[in-house]
């Protein structure tokens, strides 16, 4: 039997191993980056519990965890929030069943760790290492190993051909926009979906901290913006992970022109994959992605000890839907919105 | 008993209530938790080669991926009954060789009747037959196929003038029943309700016109 692994926290002296070590893991994403981190810590104040995991002192790291310590009624939650992918990162020739067990050992009385998993991170040791889990929804991704013109042929069916000509006819133009305009756009659907919503000022800093990889996409009518993504472009991968458009435009079919767009963005960027962020299965926003030929991906929390799975469970947020959907202005204000948002950490 | 027992038993019942329903759901979180992740383990997710291996086979058979189950299984019926259709064809044309080898041997440059009797054989193994038969330039044949109650009767080049398929395809239908057409040298018929009693009577028939 090998010795236990030591969990580092990450200070400022581990911060270039942090970073090498998602520089060279095939399965990193922007979510365990220290531009990702950085902006959820700086906007929401949550106190970072990120943790490296060591053979023995002095060597590489073999794992890294991201994830914020969040306060909840009777305990704490540490978890990656707001993102689909919070998993650790395990080195390929570590034993991730290792990881996980001492990440669950070294959790407090009332402390829950939820790791955000999902098919292809190459961790699965969870149930050997004793996490509960719950199933969060799917993740749509569309893997770009044919270009832009085979994938328009062959994976994206009728449903959106159309519909993306008719946006085309109709006179929709798509480029880059500011976050401003995609801002305008994410409340006003917020508002729609009566869900908390971010404050600005975190896209703001997410785009400092990211630079490049942050990039809201626009559909404009004769110069006025009327739907939006922002993407997430980090290493090979183009995360489509916050969307806003204004219903009364639907008819002119902007998003599905946004969608197209964006993936011909990917594909000429050499990006390998685009994930169109998390649904919830079944869903007519489901039905809408998979007309792209994306394929399912399961995302799955993982929490330990495996009787507080119910903290991770999103199903409680959808049973709200129908009042919080009356009671928008409220939730989506300014000021309430933001820290309802840093409440429920999804 | 006085207030204050009852008060208490109230509170006790209460507390123990709640302590078991408590446990109970936790127990069944874990339980449910557990299986969740247990199966996330032994699941791997789909393969990006596995999804262009679908979408290969769905190209191949002309239709979607997530159709690619219901027209596998509609190939696979395909196949079952093609296999069971050349089974029966085995066995029919090694009957059918059979009979044939156990027959006299006929003279191909003198005027002669040949009766073929396909036990088990339908119309399409009678024309089969009978498209062969009619190149028989000084015979005349007489194919009964009984799974269908069907046949064919084909005339050679040099009987024509004297024989007509269809004639005798009629006449056969008159002798026992059933409904027939064609011209002089093929002609096929059906719903026959006493086909070898009536092939047999247009055989003994033209075999003592020939003679």
């Amino acid at each position: 039997m090998s010795s236990e692994l030591e969990l580092r926290p990450l200070t400022d002296d581990r911060i270039s191993e942090w970073e090498t070590f998602v520089e060279n893991s095939e399965r990193a994403t922007v979510f365990h980056t220290l531009g990702w981190l950085t902006a959820v810590e700086t906007e929401f104040g949550y106190e970072p519990s990120h943790a490296l995991a060591y053979e023995d002192p002095g060597d590489d790291p073999v794992a890294i965890v991201p994830g914020f310590t969040v306060g909840t009624i009777g305990g704490t939650i540490i978890v990656n929030p707001f993102c689909e992918y919070g998993f650790p990162l395990v080195a390929p020739d570590s034993d991730d069943v290792r990881v996980l067990s001492r990440l669950a050992d070294d959790l407090g009385f009332l402390e829950t760790r939820i790791l955000k998993g999902v098919e292809w991170s190459g961790v699965k040791g969870y149930n050997e290492a004793g996490f509960g889990g719950v199933r969060t929804g799917v993740s749509p991704r569309l893997w770009l190993d044919r270009s832009y013109e085979e994938l328009w042929n062959r994976s994206f069916e009728k449903q959106i051909r159309t519909p993306v000509r008719t946006a085309e006819d109709r006179g929709l133009t798509v480029s880059e926009g500011t976050l401003d305009e995609f801002y305008s756009l994410y409340l006003q659907t917020m508002r729609r979906l009566g869900s908390p919503p971010f404050p600005e000022s975190f896209f703001e800093t997410l785009s400092t901290g990211l630079e490049d990889a942050v990039t809201p996409i626009v559909a404009y009518l004769s110069g006025k913006p009327i739907g939006s993504i922002l993407l997430l472009e980090w290493g090979e991968q183009t995360i489509m992970w916050g969307n806003g458009s204004l219903e009364e435009y639907w008819s002119y079919r902007p998003n599905q022109l946004l969608y197209a767009r964006c993936i011909e963005r990917a594909c000429d960027r050499g990006q390998s994959v685009v994930d169109f962020g998390r649904t919830r299965y079944g869903t007519g926003v489901h039905e809408f992605k998979s007309h792209f030929g994306a394929v399912d991906c399961e995302l799955t929390s993982f929490v330990t000890p495996p009787h507080r799975v119910r903290e991770a469970s999103v199903d409680q947020y959808d049973k709200l839907k129908p009042i919080t959907r009356r009671l928008a202005p409220l939730i989506t204000h300014p000021t309430i919105g933001p820290k309802l948002k840093r409440m429920i950490h999804e | 008993m006085n207030k204050r027992t009852l008060a208490e038993l109230a509170i006790g019942s209460a507390l123990v209530a709640g302590t078991n329903l408590y446990w109970r759901r936790r127990e069944q979180a874990v339980r449910d938790g557990l299986t969740t992740s247990r199966k996330r383990q032994e699941s791997g997710g789909f393969q990006r080669e596995e999804v262009r291996a679908a979408e290969e086979a769905a190209d191949a058979l002309n239709t979607r991926p997530a159709d690619l189950p219901e027209k596998v299984e509609a190939l696979d019926e395909k196949v079952r009954k093609l296999n069971h259709d050349l089974d029966s064809l085995r066995k029919r044309w090694v009957d059918t060789w059979w009979s044939a080898r156990m027959q006299q041997p006929i003279d191909p440059s003198e005027p002669h009747v040949l009766s073929i009797t396909l036990e088990e054989g339908t119309l399409s193994d009678a024309e089969a037959f009978g498209e062969r038969t009619a190149m028989d330039e000084w015979g005349i044949a007489i194919i009964t196929a009984h799974a269908d109650s069907t046949f064919v009767i084909t005339v050679g080049e040099e009987l024509s003038d004297e024989f007509g398929a269809a004639d005798l395809a009629q006449e056969l239908s008159d002798r026992a029943g059933g409904g027939a057409g064609g011209d002089d040298h093929y002609a096929t018929g059906g719903d026959v309700e006493e086909l070898q009693a009536g092939s047999q009577y247009v055989r003994d028939q033209l075999e003592e016109k020939i003679e």
